[in-house]
């Protein structure tokens, strides 16, 4: 029974060993590609079968599988799917080594399920480690490229730094509770009179997590990082690693530190705001493409913390919609700005003038993806950012919904930006534009869900309210 | 174990904790950086064997004994990045060179 | 116990400061090396036989020899200084104040309040750090953590070759 539940994990480090073998032997590493879409279809069809199964501890209480779990493992394998997709094209043009590639973005979404799946720090803390390493060295994969290796320096120094301060947070804990368990760390919290050592603790972790989802103050690595990193890794630490991070905030503050949570509300809220706030007027002055998006992503980090500092089950339920719409929109607009930088590598957003001439389904579907990210109906996007605000409103933060519109206002400019640049650019420069089918695809299913979740999204919405964060 | 000796390992271990954290902030080296976050790793450590002493439970070795494994791993990847960075480096330097010499 | 404690954390501050201030990479290896072994000493002290072991073979051998290592590489061609540029004027003593502030913040923590645990002290099992309980305990309770951290080593082994392997293999 224990191996059904967690077979989606054995499921994914098989394929990753399968994809270590086939490298040796492949003579197209496009095969890699086609293996790593499989693999990533049959763990998805793991994960949907474990769906409404009874929360369950196995392992000495190291494996947590319930429905948030799964639903979380959903999002990254709709993520490491799509990055299946659309990486080979990009990969083979900038000379990155594509095994490699495609087994260790494999790893760290393996690291990512372990995240999710457990209320036991250790089990978290591997998860993390394996997540990020895979990721160090995933971001310096450009060889040729100083910058690459710069961005992927900056990224390791800030992320060992991260590490070493999440795990004193967690000594604390062990230190509080004698215990691992996030579920007896509560126990003991509620009935310990300790007040400055779990402040201690909730410091370390919260500062920790917030340079994992680059929140405000704790960004500085990420920019810099997302524009050198090779694209598609820029896409999956963007959507993937910052969900990651933020279930394990969600699971941390809402199980383990749920009795000194009222201390934390106020100074989450200030951070969401500050974060959103400062990665939007960035943003506008950005001329890359993909510095451009990081400081979106910063600004989207923002929205999403609204989430978390509301602390409300409305509000978590808006969370996890707003995640797996934001993973779809920002994939998909990343799949747009690959096809782009495979013609032309310079990646300024100068480069999207007259698109709509040249290509009228890129820059169709660009468009809908930006709608998407500004929050304009009829998109995922707006829904989910809707369900965020009522749940502030309806929290008690009528002030944080206030800022959530005016920052969507603030990012208008910005987005339009390169809407403007598509449709209105008066010469185009002639060249023929076209695409791999698998980017296609990975293309088509972004916009049709962004879509899909914007029209329809009771469904999901109603199967996201039975979820439980709490054991 | 008394609370009053824990209280001297848990002093002992923010301490180190501190100058690890201090010296990644002032140092420009990434070596020497390296070194500072094994520091802040060792401090975090250190917490963990002095609370699994004080609960009587092994979970706090076990920990630190994984967190060993990882901190050679990530020593490894972070040695490699800084081994590729210098290659970068040197190259742009004989750049350097060259264009001075015109 | 106390004797232990005063004597290896003094050692162990001072090579944590060493690392910090020493002027060559070289000098601060070495600096971590002492800090590394009065560790152990500690570890000793607070019945953690087997961690001791494993911080001196895998921390003060394994890992400090990779240190030693890529800084001869590195220093076969040319002295790798630091280069001083992004420096601010008056870092070094805001990084002073930051360091003892922080310090004393851990403290005040640290001498707080009790630890959730009646003052009574029962004894600890027995066998307790040793080699044989420590095995039992990470290959039963923790063993899925145990299998995991092959992934982290195997991503690393991956990567090592990625990033500096030779380009054909």
């Amino acid at each position: 029974m224990q191996y059904v539940l967690i077979l989606p994990e054995i499921l994914l480090a098989g394929l990753g060993l399968v994809l270590l073998g086939m490298d040796l032997f492949a003579k197209s590493k496009r095969s890699l590609a086609v293996a790593g879409v499989i693999g990533t279809l049959a763990t998805l069809v793991a994960v949907l079968a474990n769906f409404g199964v009874a929360p369950a501890e196995i392992w000495s209480g190291t494996i947590r599988v319930d429905d948030f779990a799964q639903y979380f493992k959903v999002i990254f394998l709709v993520i490491l799917g799509l990055v299946f997709l659309f990486s080979h094209e990009y990969l083979e043009k900038r000379d990155v080594r594509m095994g490699e590639f495609y087994i260790l973005v494999t790893f760290a979404t393996l690291g990512a399920f372990l995240m999710v799946s457990s209320l036991e720090l250790i089990t978290i803390y591997l998860g993390l480690e394996l997540m990020t390493i895979a990721s160090y060295i995933l971001a310096g994969m450009l060889r040729q490229d100083a910058r690459s290796s710069e961005a992927s320096i900056k990224f390791f120094l800030m992320g060992a730094l991260t590490s070493g301060v999440i795990l004193y947070g967690l000594s604390l804990l062990l230190g509080l509770s004698g215990s691992t368990h996030l579920v007896a760390i509560a126990e003991a919290l509620a009935t310990s009179p300790n007040t400055a050592l779990i402040t201690a603790a909730g410091v370390f972790i919260i500062a920790g997590l917030g340079f994992k989802i680059a929140a405000v103050p704790f960004h500085m690595w990420a920019p810099d990082t997302y524009e050198g990193a090779p694209t598609p890794v820029s896409a999956f630490l963007i959507t993937a690693s910052e969900a990651a991070g933020f279930a394990v905030l969600l699971r941390i503050l809402l199980v383990g530190l749920a009795p000194a949570l009222a201390q934390w509300k106020m100074v989450l809220a200030v951070i969401a705001f500050v974060t959103m706030t400062f990665g939007n007027v960035t943003a506008i002055v950005q001329t890359r493409t993909k510095r451009m998006l990081a400081y979106s992503a910063i600004a989207q980090a923002g929205y999403i913390l609204v989430g978390v500092a509301v602390a409300t089950p409305q509000s978590v339920t808006a969370m996890l919609f707003y995640m797996l719409a934001y993973a779809f929109m920002t994939v998909g607009a990343f799949a747009v700005v690959i096809m782009l930088s495979n013609h032309i590598p310079s990646e300024e957003i100068e480069d999207f003038k007259g698109l709509a001439q040249r290509a009228p389904g890129y820059a169709l579907a660009m468009t809908l993806l930006l709608l998407s990210l500004i929050g304009i109906p009829p998109t995922g996007g707006f829904f989910g950012k809707l369900a965020l605000y009522r749940s502030a409103v309806e929290g008690g933060m009528v002030w944080l919904a206030l800022a959530m519109v005016i920052n969507s206002a603030i990012s208008v400019p910005y987005y339009f930006n390169v809407i403007r640049n598509m449709y209105l650019a008066e010469e185009a420069p002639a060249m023929e534009l076209s695409a791999r089918t698998g980017l296609k695809l990975a293309l088509g299913i972004a916009v049709a869900a962004t879509l899909l979740l914007g029209v329809f999204p009771e469904p999901l919405v109603g199967f996201l309210r039975t979820i439980q964060v709490m054991p | 174990m008394t609370v009053e000796i824990l209280q001297g390992y848990l002093i002992l271990s923010g301490i180190l904790f501190a100058i690890g954290a201090a010296g990644l902030l002032l140092r420009r080296s990434p070596l020497v950086m390296l070194m500072c976050v094994e520091i802040m790793l060792n401090a975090a450590n250190l917490a963990f064997i002095a609370f699994a002493r004080y609960w009587g439970d092994m979970t706090g070795q076990i920990f630190t004994f994984l967190v060993v494994t990882v901190a050679a791993a990530e020593v490894a990847i972070g040695l490699a990045i800084i081994v590729l960075l210098f290659r970068h480096r040197d190259a742009a330097d004989v750049d350097d060179v060259n264009a001075l010499r015109g | 116990m106390i004797a232990v404690l005063w004597i290896a954390g003094a050692l162990a501050v001072a090579g944590a400061l060493g690392v910090v201030i020493a002027k060559t990479p070289v000098h601060s290896v070495i600096s971590l090396v002492v800090n590394i072994l009065a560790l152990a000493a500690l570890y000793l002290s607070l019945h953690a036989e087997f961690m001791a072991l494993i911080q001196v073979i895998i921390y003060a051998g394994a890992i400090m020899i990779l240190f030693l290592f890529v800084i001869a590489l590195l220093t076969a061609r040319k002295d790798p200084v630091e280069r001083s540029e992004g420096k601010l004027e008056g870092q070094r003593e805001l990084g002073i104040v930051a360091a003892v502030t922080g310090a004393i913040l851990m403290t005040a923590v640290a001498l707080s309040a009790g630890f959730g645990r009646p003052v009574a002290q029962e004894a600890l099992p027995s066998g307790f750090g040793s080699p044989a309980a420590f095995g039992r305990e990470l290959l039963t309770t923790h063993i899925l953590s145990f299998e995991l951290t092959a992934f982290v080593l195997m991503a690393a082994v991956i990567g090592v070759v990625v990033l500096v392997g030779q380009r054909k293999l």
